[in-house]
């Protein structure tokens, strides 16, 4: 099962690994946002890093996220 | 179920074809992924999934050759990408479809149902998101509705691959959906009509062909021009354009309003909503929304954010890291063991990498943002985020703004630079322009938004309000003037509401770490970088040179401090990394409790004059290749002078009047 993030925003699930905010974006590479496919709304990734392992954790303990 | 490669697709068994329909947004691409294994875009941003995705499978023992399409509304498209799932079906005989629906939207997708219905497509729906739907207390019963239509009708939830073996095994069953709407003798004499001339066996029936004529869709005259006479193109364009004459404006609309009779009972019948979720949150959702009785709440918000991040960080926190940490130990620690004069000076000096590059990012900035992305990203997991949207949707249409112009307005209260990106979506290149130059001019991002609280905390309430006003009337002027060369086009701004609830701890901790890591990997560097380019330009005295070239803009008009031209020339490269500089400047003050009256103004001009900077460097790169150099360059040629004539207006009216 693909690891999936809630938007902010508007609540949509979708998977962080494929949305990409703009790949024609000049500073698209190395760009650590991500935008929901439903409304649009922009976030750092939190699948990877720090947060990444927190949710990790927090998936683990049973404290799904 | 497993997925087979194109290439290694079975050559004994001729793949069917299965092509994904559904409104936009309801998860399709997320299904596509989960039936085929092959994870395509989740769902179509930016700019949509015009390109069609396609993967070969076999499914519950049959092969298929799945097709993934654009999110459309209807058979009549209203935009190219939409276009190309009617084509789709179109070329496409004896296909199955598989209908995919937000299962919070039952309407919305029977609407479409109702025209697969038409079109005398086999169909299977899949009610995505059906966990979604059942969080906000809505209940469907899927084994009456697979009754009434007449097809398989499945509850899945595509993200977590839920329901989409069952979907698997249903496919083989797909049937014509039974929704059939009459449309009365006037409409039903011109559908027969149209039909005669239209040509049978292709992917869609003649009367549903003949349906979206009438309701006004020319580009499919273009679609059809292969399988059809040149003599009858032009009859059936006749015939479509006199039923035209006779509902002008409003024979779309008919056609709609036929559907939704069929469709509404069987909603109203099937669809069942939780009196206790709907009535809980109904009084306090529409509390929120209410553009007046919002504005109470949305003024405590923000006194809490205030004190938060103005007492709490930028106080309390840099006051700690600033002094006893950064300045009475780590800077002379370091200063200590660097062995060479001049490598002290550029590491530990007044522009020092260290001593002013990281303090300022990680002494100053750091605690203030966190502060500042904790109360965001309660904002954001209570779901209160949205409903601020939908409630600043209410003042920017009774500016007269164009609604499509407000979600990039909101979007850049998180990143500038993204919704500028996002102003594509807009129609005109005068409103994508105009919506740039707003977003530069007065939305200020996450970061920004933070260190302003933190400046405003140390100055009175009264100042405070200055700067709030000086920034909602220019606001309001731009918006103004916006709202009169861009004439509304009467499209809405579209946001669905997630639920309001009790933030959770382990969200709001874990966006908050994301946020933070991203801003030290994005900010810092630049924070460095700025040092540096100010240490260059002080050794060579060009430093000393600006300041006094910058002396009458600076000191003449702003009436600020000579080395405020030193933060706006960090404003080039970030607006907050100019509010730190800024920061640092009256922070001894501020701590000593002998901030003047004149200071306080100096704070709020600069802080004005800042804001109205052009967001960062990464966003005037955007810029560029958005809207291109010329324009580029002019919106930026239009934000500097314009920052720095309201600055000094603001200037003259604060000695006066504060």
């Amino acid at each position: 099962m693909p690891a999936t993030s809630r938007c902010a925003l508007c609540g949509a699930r979708f998977d962080p690994s494929s949305a990409s905010c703009n790949p024609s974006c000049p500073l698209s590479r190395g760009c650590g946002l991500v935008c929901c496919p439903h409304c649009g709304h922009g976030a750092p990734r939190d699948d990877r890093g720090l947060a990444g392992l927190l949710k990790k954790a927090l998936v683990r303990l049973g404290k799904s996220p | 179920m497993h997925a087979t490669s194109e290439a290694g697709a079975s050559a004994t068994q001729a793949a069917r074809p299965l092509v994904l329909v559904g409104t936009p947004n309801v998860g399709k691409s997320a299904l596509f992924g989960a039936l085929t294994g092959r994870y395509a875009t989740v769902s179509n941003y930016p700019g949509t999934t015009v390109e069609v995705n396609r993967a070969r499978v076999q499914l519950a023992g049959i092969a298929w050759e799945v097709v993934d399409t654009p999110g459309t509304d209807g058979l009549r498209p209203a935009a190219d990408d939409a276009r190309v799932t009617r084509d789709v079906l179109l070329h496409t005989k004896d296909a199955t479809v598989l209908l995919v629906c937000d299962a919070k939207n039952l309407r919305r997708g029977l609407m479409l149902l109702a025209q697969l219905g038409e079109a005398r497509v086999a169909t299977v729906l899949a009610l995505n998101m059906s966990d979604e739907a059942a969080e906000r207390g809505i209940r469907l019963d899927a084994a009456a509705l697979e009754r009434v239509l007449g097809i398989p009708v499945i509850e899945t939830v595509a993200t977590q691959k839920r329901g989409v073996e069952e979907l698997a095994q249903a496919l083989s069953r797909a049937a014509v959906p039974r929704l059939r709407p009459a449309y009365g003798a006037v409409l039903e004499t011109a559908v027969d009509e149209l039909a005669e001339l239209l040509p049978a066996g292709l992917g869609l029936s003649q009367r549903a062909l003949a349906l979206q004529l009438l309701a006004g869709d020319e580009s499919l005259l273009e679609s059809l021009q292969q399988f059809v006479p040149e003599s009858s193109l032009e009859r059936l364009s006749f015939l479509a354009r006199r039923f035209g004459q006779r509902y002008p404006n409003a024979r779309g609309v008919v056609i709609a309003r036929r559907r939704l009779q069929v469709v509404e009972p069987l909603v109203s019948e099937l669809q069942r909503r939780e009196r206790r979720v709907a009535r809980s949150r109904s009084v306090f959702d529409a509390w929120t929304t209410h553009p007046l009785f919002g504005l109470p709440l949305l003024a405590l918000v923000l006194f809490a954010a205030y004190e938060f991040v103005g007492v709490l960080g930028a106080q309390t926190a840099v006051n700690f890291l600033e002094g006893p940490v950064f300045r009475d130990r780590l800077v002379p620690m370091l200063s200590s063991v660097l062995p060479w004069e001049g490598l002290r000076e550029a590491i530990t000096g007044r522009y020092g990498l260290f001593s002013m590059g990281l303090s300022y990012g990680l002494a100053i900035v750091l605690p203030i943002v966190t502060t500042f992305f904790i109360t965001f990203s309660i904002l954001e997991d209570s779901g209160y985020l949205p409903r601020l949207a939908v409630m600043l949707n209410h003042a920017f249409k009774a500016m007269g703004l164009n609604g499509k112009a407000v979600l990039p307005m909101i979007l850049g209260l998180g990143c500038d630079t993204m919704a500028t990106v996002t102003t594509r979506v807009l129609e005109t290149r005068r409103e994508r322009i105009l919506v740039t130059l707003l977003l530069a001019l007065a939305v200020p991002c996450s970061a920004q938004l933070a260190v302003i609280l933190a400046m405003l905390g140390a100055v009175h309430f009264a100042a405070a309000i200055w700067f709030v006003g000086t920034l909602t009337a220019v606001l309001l002027l731009v918006g103004f003037l916006a709202a009169r060369l861009i004439p509304g086009e009467g499209s809405d701004f579209v946001l669905e509401l997630p639920p309001l609830r009790v933030p959770s701890a382990g969200n709001v901790l874990i966006k908050t770490v994301s946020r933070v890591e991203w801003y030290l990997k994005e900010a810092l560097p630049l924070f460095v970088l700025g040092t540096g380019v100010l240490q260059i330009l002080d050794k060579t005295h060009a430093l000393a040179a600006i300041e006094v070239a910058a002396r009458p803009l600076v000191v003449g008009l702003l009436q600020l401090p000579q080395e405020a031209a030193g933060a706006f020339l960090l404003g080039f490269l970030r607006r907050d990394y100019a509010a730190a500089g800024l920061f640092a400047h009256y922070q001894p003050y501020v701590q000593a409790g002998t901030l003047t009256r004149t200071m306080e103004i100096e704070i709020v001009v600069a802080l004005v004059t800042v804001t109205l900077f052009l967001p960062c460097i990464a966003n005037f790169i955007v810029l560029l290749k958005e809207r291109g150099v010329r324009v580029g360059l002019a919106i930026a040629g239009f934000v500097f002078p314009f920052s720095f004539g309201v600055g000094a207006l603001l200037n003259l009216a604060m000695r006066r009047f504060y």
